[in-house]
């Protein structure tokens, strides 16, 4: 069954319609012995895609893709890294984007798929100076 | 559970940088600006 209903997706799509790059998701899950959670986090991913041509989702296998593992820095599943054009916008996700965390995935892949910062100018100023990596995480629940 | 455990997660959202600074709910876009970047350095930690 659909997570959306036929309204949303009219919204969404039409939300999500300024993209012009490649976004691409890419999903890591643990078929046997990971979170339940993996199966929804496909099923929102999924859903997601099919609201723009430019939206794709790629599986990958938490157990098997050490390399992609490695190279995104994903060590627990599910995950979701958010791609830009080919390039890697540093956004993760774990667990399911269920709740309002759907709203933070439509935002991130929007932002990945347009390039437009919604921040004041001295918010970029701010985090343009920074020059040390920075590690933030932020916690939500999915209701 | 293990990461709610080892960051104290008592309500969310809870926002921790470079696993040491603590902002809890949600702020201002300013506000969120100064926290994680002045207690990035050290200014401030919970």
């Amino acid at each position: 069954m659909a997570l959306l209903s036929p309204q949303d997706r009219q919204t969404l799509t039409a939300h999500l319609a300024p993209i012009s790059r490649k976004v691409d998701l890419l999903l890591f899950t643990q078929t046997i012995g990971g979170s339940e959670s993996g199966l929804i986090a496909k099923q929102v991913a999924d859903e997601v895609a099919s609201l723009h041509e430019k939206i794709s989702v790629v599986d990958k296998n938490f157990v098997l893709d050490t390399d992609d593992r490695a190279k995104y820095g994903v060590d627990k599943a599910p995950a979701l890294v958010v791609l830009g054009d080919g390039a890697d916008t540093r956004i993760r996700f774990y667990g399911a984007n269920t709740g309002y965390e759907f709203v933070s995935l439509v935002e991130a892949v929007l932002l990945a798929g347009t390039g437009n910062l919604e921040l004041e100018p001295e918010t970029v100023t701010a985090v343009a100076a920074v020059d040390t990596p920075m590690h933030i995480q932020v916690f939500s629940t999915p209701t | 559970m293990d990461l709610s455990r080892r960051y104290r997660i008592t309500g969310v959202p809870k926002t921790i940088v470079n696993d040491t600074v603590e902002i809890l709910g949600g702020l201002p876009e300013a506000d969120f600006v100064d926290a994680v970047l002045q207690r990035a350095d050290g200014a401030s930690q919970s």
